[in-house]
């Protein structure tokens, strides 16, 4: 689900999209939904940039070994042309376990957890063929490559996680906590790594967002701090807590329900643009910052706990994707509401 | 020969192997065969003592050496009274509309007291990968009168739904319920219950259950008891699937398949792959169960231009209440979703027993809503399982600090549970819910929380629905 919606919105040219031992409903969702959707950068339809290498569980297991190299290569072709291409692996777990399947039938000796021992390079291998290059002709072009990972279990110390988690850039961990809650889409903030956000933060700095990676190093402060209290007031209750300790436990919810989540069925918030994540991200710390003030000024921290937030959490649904001037009317309105506490 | 039709005619024509080199466990060897196939059933024709037949599918061909897997195992047979003919084809059942109604053993062979099940056409039990292009994606609910079901984790036709057990749980009678009383609303609905590695009295339950809807003709009713051949078991869900993908796609039929339970199915697998000597996976189970298990449950779904669908609804128990043993965990992977059954729930006097924040119906959006059940379902559902998170980290709360240092809300959400679980979740095993009455109670629900904590509901939808009860 998440993958469609980024196949879907990514600033991409081209998509490859593998569906390796996928499901076969899944894969005609894919394919129904492709054939309908419009695409959000061309106005015509997706599926005209779109490659599908369509390889479901039941078919045989070579079969499903072979669709990820196929994938990569259909969109190193399109690279070598220009194009910026995009492959999503969807399950290189399963394309692991065709490795696994053979190497057991060939005879192969198992090594951990009856992988074959070249399963780190043959994993190296394929997400080493993502990467930028200039084309013969001199054009920039690049490869990304998404691959998804679905750990037996959720163990995250089996291999092929664990060896993944090695050669890759960056991580986006799904959490089962946060699907329980269905808060989508699940992307754990602790679990979840980039190596580039330094690299990125200066782009965003020359496209006009200086902000950026103050923005990121203060959200991400602020969700830790709110899950290491959260884990405390788990103990002690959050009554206990002082004051200003509420309002970072409130922060967190905040920035939880009102800019992670997002709600994928709907047409305002299933994509938010770069500019509207900012919004709603500015909206949300200055009301908590308005909180800490109004809790230094006096004000007890459960009336501020009980304030109907509404306005703000609905922000990101009931605003269209690039409609940030209605996040911050939104932002005044809860700035008023918090500083009007006695 | 597996199918009850009988090919006797013709393998009496074909040459029969008796240089039977050895016997151990569900295999037999035999030597000096030509042009044997992978995949070919076979008929053992047993003289002298306990003289019959018996039958069986070839695993694997080496020069003139066939092993066969022999589905009523080898005991008590004798090598030099044993002779094999094999058919040349992989095994067939008959298909039609004559199964329904019925109730045959593991092999599909009838225990009813009446004729075999015969019928114009026949199918290879293996079937074929489907193409994904020809596929239609599923759309329209099953709706099987269970709110827990029905509301949270709505059974999508063309889905496969799997109910993860524990052993003492009573997954058996869920099964019997959906199995007797869904219904595809006014479309004609077919259900073929495959029973594997039963006991006696479970299958007397199921029976019993069932009784109404096999006499209607609605149901064919595929039995394997635990004290049956254990390696018949790898061909029921087969037969199953094959029965019922013809009453989908020839006679456009919407019928739903309860395979119950897969996991004696992957331990009839285990015990053939140890016979063979193969390299032992996780837990010892053989490392093709991935793609052996993807080969029945992706049979299910809708094909593009054909009216009917296949739905299946596999019954797994966790031995020791284990997720991550390999018969759950990699049902998970192939199925769209899970339908976890709670000893917790259980033991609170709840049936069905469903642990809702652990279940997840991944199709649901394509079966509920507007037009499909009502436009208010999806939001709904989304808003109680949000807030029974919520719920569950307040009662680890309240368990530390007492109810008494719960903020007012948190308390509201206590009570939130109780009307949870006895206004919706708890109902009578022969009890059959209409859709509107499900979300009805679950509108019930969702009032015991102020509105300011149903944020995930749009506000059109609370005046018309909460509002109204003042």
């Amino acid at each position: 689900m998440l993958l469609q919606q980024i196949a879907k919105w990514c600033a991409a040219e081209v998509i490859v999209y593998v569906g390796c031992g996928e499901r076969g409903n899944e894969m005609a969702d894919v394919l129904a939904e492709l054939s309908e959707l419009a695409d959000p950068r061309t106005g015509r339809r997706l599926a005209e940039r779109t490659v599908i290498i369509a390889n479901t569980s039941n078919m045989p297991m070579m079969a499903r070994e072979a669709s990820i190299y196929t994938g990569v290569t259909v969109a190193e072709y399109f690279r070598d042309m220009g194009y910026d291409a995009v492959v999503i692996a969807d399950s290189t777990s399963r394309w692991a376990e065709a490795l696994r399947e053979f190497a057991s039938r060939s005879g192969a000796l198992p090594a951990e957890e009856g992988y074959p021992a070249s399963l780190p390079s043959a994993l190296a291998a394929f997400y080493e063929r993502a990467g930028r290059v200039t084309t013969l002709g001199g054009r920039p072009a690049s490869v990304t490559i998404i691959g998804a990972v679905s750990p037996p279990g959720g163990d995250t110390t089996e291999p092929v996680t664990a060896h993944t988690q090695r050669f890759v850039r960056g991580v986006w961990s799904l959490d089962r906590e946060l699907a329980y809650a269905r808060h989508y889409p699940a992307v754990a903030w602790a679990g979840s790594f980039s190596r580039d956000a330094e690299g990125l933060g200066q782009w965003y700095a020359r496209h006009g967002d200086p902000e950026w990676g103050r923005r990121r190093a203060r959200v991400t402060s602020v969700l830790a701090e709110a899950d290491r209290l959260g884990d405390l007031a788990a103990l002690v209750g959050t009554g206990s807590l002082p004051g200003h300790e509420r309002v970072v436990l409130l922060a967190g919810r905040l920035l939880r329900e009102g800019v992670l989540q997002q709600n994928a069925l709907s047409a305002n918030d299933a994509h938010c643009t770069a500019a509207k994540t900012a919004a709603l991200i500015d909206a949300v710390l200055s009301v908590v910052d308005a909180c800490e003030e109004a809790v230094r000024r006096g004000v007890i921290a459960s009336e501020i706990e009980e304030l109907d937030f509404a306005p703000l959490l609905r922000a990101a649904d009931e605003t269209p994707p690039d409609g940030a001037d209605g996040v911050l009317a939104r932002q005044e309105q809860m700035l008023d509401l918090v500083r009007g506490l006695r | 020969m597996t199918s009850p039709s009988g090919r006797s005619g013709l393998a009496a024509l074909a040459v029969e192997y008796s240089d039977v080199e050895e016997m151990r466990g569900p295999l037999l060897v035999v030597r000096g065969v030509s042009g044997v196939g992978w995949d070919e059933s076979a008929v053992l024709r047993i003289a002298g003592e306990g003289s019959g037949e018996r039958h069986g599918v070839v695993l694997e061909v080496d020069h003139d050496l066939a092993v066969v897997q022999v589905l009523e195992g080898t005991e008590g047979l004798v090598p030099r009274d044993t002779s094999i003919v094999f058919s040349g084809e992989p095994a067939r059942v008959p298909v039609g509309p004559g199964w329904l109604g019925r109730v045959c053993n593991g092999r599909g062979e009838p225990v009813d007291g009446g004729p075999p099940v015969t019928a114009a056409a026949t199918a290879p039990v293996s079937g074929s990968p489907l193409n994904p292009t020809h596929r239609a994606r599923p759309t329209d609910p099953v709706l099987t009168g269970i709110s827990a079901i029905d509301a949270l984790t709505t059974l999508v036709r063309g889905q496969k739904l799997p109910i993860f057990s524990v052993a003492g749980l009573p997954h058996l009678e869920l099964a019997g319920q959906i199995a007797a009383q869904s219904s595809a609303g006014a479309d004609p609905f077919s259900v073929v219950f495959a029973g594997m590695g039963l006991t006696h009295a479970d299958a007397d339950a199921v029976r019993d259950v069932l009784e109404e809807r096999l006499a209607a003709g609605e149901l064919l009713l595929l039995l394997n008891t635990a004290d049956d051949p254990v390696i018949e078991r790898i061909l029921t869900p087969r037969i199953a699937l094959t029965v019922a993908e013809h009453l989908a796609f020839e006679l456009d039929r919407h019928v739903l398949v309860v395979l119950a339970d897969m996991t004696s199915y992957a331990e009839a697998l285990r015990e053939v792959s140890s016979a063979r000597g193969e390299l032992p996976g996780r837990r010892a189970y053989p490392g093709y169960l991935y793609s052996d298990l993807a080969t029945l449950y992706e049979r299910c779904g809708r094909i593009l231009g054909k009216v009917g669908s296949v739905t299946v609804l596999p019954v797994l128990t966790m031995p020791a209440g284990d997720i991550t043993h390999p018969v759950p965990d990699l049902t998970g992977y192939i199925t769209e979703g899970q339908v976890v059954l709670s000893p917790e729930v259980h033991a609170r006097g709840i049936y069905p027993p469903v642990d809702p924040l652990a279940s997840l119906s991944r199709l649901m959006r394509n079966g509920a809503g507007a037009g499909r059940t009502r436009d208010d379902h999806l939001p709904l559902a989304a808003q109680l399982l949000a807030a029974l998170a919520r719920a569950r980290q307040v009662r680890e709360l309240a368990e530390i600090v007492g109810d008494a240092a719960l903020s007012a809300t948190d308390r509201l959400y206590l009570e939130f549970v109780t009307t949870f679980e006895h206004g919706l979740l708890d109902q009578q095993s022969r009890e059959r819910r209409a859709m509107e009455e499900t979300l009805e109670r679950c509108w019930r629900v969702a009032a015991v929380l102020p509105r300011r904590e149903l944020t995930m509901l749009s506000k059109a939808l609370l005046d018309a629905h909460l509002q109204r009860r003042g």
